[in-house]
């Protein structure tokens, strides 16, 4: 009883334990960014714009939603980033225009090749970027990062579950270099789904659409606090 | 005297033919819009899909051999399929409560009250008129229309997809057709707040007069475009594709097109699936507006 006991309290910590909690969305705070601030705009590298069908968890399951959905993957594969490469420019534009010193950061930004930070708390970002500083003669960096861009759709095991939608999925912040602290927190979770049927191949027109839309709306997100 | 009475006549021909070009170029068409056999104008309420779906929940399948597998996975697949059109019919139901303050002004709105009022608003030149579904319509061109409006969620603006088909004059086959979506100006009533019932107000004024106007006013641009479009087709080959911004209500909207053409107030758009779509925007170098 007592090791029953014992190996389920271990269970549930080594569970619990392993998994981080999500950084909660940080408003931001237009007094940390003032006139003398020096801000460095980065972003990490745009991913393909592709397929993803969260749910299909068994190999057998993603190989078969990945076969029913190969016109869509195809289709997705030949969508363009839009203007998204442009996004750190007009940040940049915007803090500019509030009088801000502004570096642009060209190549993109790999954060995970950062150290992991030696601290850990609420608002503390889980990578060290304080390297950064002096690279970059930079008091706070402002990093836009988009993890998934393209089509999504839900299935339980092999069935779909809905229909699929644009997506566009990531993480704008601020983070100051000194204190390695979130000033601003913006999770972005865009879906758009098609008007009207999704199933015309070969262009899906509606979700084309859709995923134009989801790219202007994750844009306006990253753009929104910046703008008078 | 020879020589100036040639050139008067040369004038004179030069003149005639240019008159009769010009007349040619202008020829108006007779159009007979025929009232869809479904008696009253269709209303619903603007659904979002963005946030339908049943998840990603895990499933273990009873297997005791692969054809049970299979009996399992189809039992799940129709199920879930089930789930998901009880879902997009419970969207429209509750999209379509929007329209619960109108039912009175709308159960006796017929389509051929439509499109009397509508034919008047036209800007389009050449003679119209309404006829019934049954009546012959002569030497006219025929024109064919499934309006449906949508009353959007804050309940500010209405917008009409109609399908379009024109038909030359004693024929049978479509010469034209087409799906035009009009989007109305957002209803100013309402501050940014929303207040819903000032707007409920603005549309039931006067027995639900300017509901009754502003349907018929989109139900006139739709057939405005159609016609126009019909004759001399959009232009818009040329035109880069890119995304549109408009509101419909108090909500921005986005649509991915290309700029047809853009006039007071409005741009229409061809979108990516060739629908024609007229909606409010500001568009740069719009020409100026003469009036309305």
């Amino acid at each position: 009883m007592r090791i029953a006991a014992a190996g389920l309290a271990l269970a549930v910590g080594l569970l619990s334990g392993c998994a981080t909690p999500p950084q909660p969305p940080v408003g931001f705070n237009a007094a940390a960014v003032t006139p003398t601030t020096r801000v460095g705009v980065a972003m990490t590298a745009l991913p393909k714009v592709d397929t993803s069908f969260p749910g299909a968890g068994c190999l057998l399951c993603l190989a078969t939603a990945s076969v029913a959905n190969s016109a869509l993957t195809t289709h997705a594969n030949t969508l363009p980033h839009e203007d998204l490469p442009k996004l750190k420019d007009l940040l940049a534009e915007q803090l500019r225009k509030k009088g801000n010193q502004v570096s642009v950061i060209a190549e993109p930004l790999k954060i995970d090749d950062l150290p992991k930070a030696s601290a850990q708390g609420a608002n503390l970002a889980v990578k060290d970027f304080g390297s950064l500083q002096k690279k970059h003669d930079i008091d706070k960096l402002l990093v836009v990062s988009i993890a998934s861009l393209g089509f999504e759709r839900t299935y339980s095991a092999y069935i779909a579950t809905s229909d699929p939608k644009a997506v566009l999925r990531g993480v704008a912040f601020m983070v100051d270099l000194k204190t390695n602290t979130y000033e601003w927190y913006q999770p972005l979770n865009v879906l758009r789904s098609a008007d009207g049927p999704w199933d015309e191949p070969a262009k899906f027109p509606g979700l084309t659409n859709a995923y134009f839309q989801a790219v202007e709306v994750g844009k306006d997100e990253v753009l929104k606090p910046f703008k008078p | 005297m020879t020589a100036a009475l040639r050139c008067t006549l040369a004038l004179a021909a030069g003149l005639l033919l240019a008159g009769l070009a010009s007349a040619q170029g202008a020829v108006e068409r007779n159009w007979a819009v025929k009232t869809p056999t479904v008696e009253n104008v269709v209303f619903r309420g603007v659904v979002s899909h963005d946030a339908a779906g049943m998840g990603t929940g895990s499933m273990l399948y009873p297997a005791p051999n692969a054809a049970g597998l299979l009996a399992a996975i189809l039992t799940h697949g129709l199920l879930n399929e089930s789930a998901k059109q009880a879902q997009k019919t419970k969207l429209q139901a509750d999209a379509d409560t929007v329209l619960m303050p109108f039912a009175t002004v709308l159960s006796g709105f017929t389509n051929a009250q439509l499109i009397r009022s509508a034919l008047p608003r036209q800007r389009a030149a050449g003679t119209r008129r309404a006829i019934t579904a049954d009546e012959g319509p002569g030497l006219d061109w025929v024109v064919e229309t499934a309006p449906v409006f949508s009353m959007t969620r804050d309940q500010r603006a209405l917008v009409l997809d109609n399908a379009v088909r024109i038909y030359a004059p004693a024929t049978a086959d479509a010469a034209y057709a087409q799906t035009i979506r009009v989007v109305s100006a957002p209803l100013a009533t309402a501050g940014e707040a929303g207040d819903g019932t000032a707007v409920e107000q603005a549309w039931l004024a006067g027995e639900g007069r300017r509901l009754l106007d502003e349907s018929a006013a989109l139900f006139a641009e739709s057939l405005d475009v159609a016609m126009a479009n019909s004759q001399q087709g959009t232009g818009a080959a040329e035109s880069p594709h890119r995304t549109f911004r408009y509101p419909e209500g108090g909500v921005e909207k986005m649509e991915r097109a290309q700029l047809v053409e853009a006039r007071c107030g409005r741009a229409l758009l061809r979108t990516l699936r060739g629908w024609l779509m007229s909606v409010p925007v500001k568009v740069d170098g719009e020409a100026a507006c003469s009036g309305g």
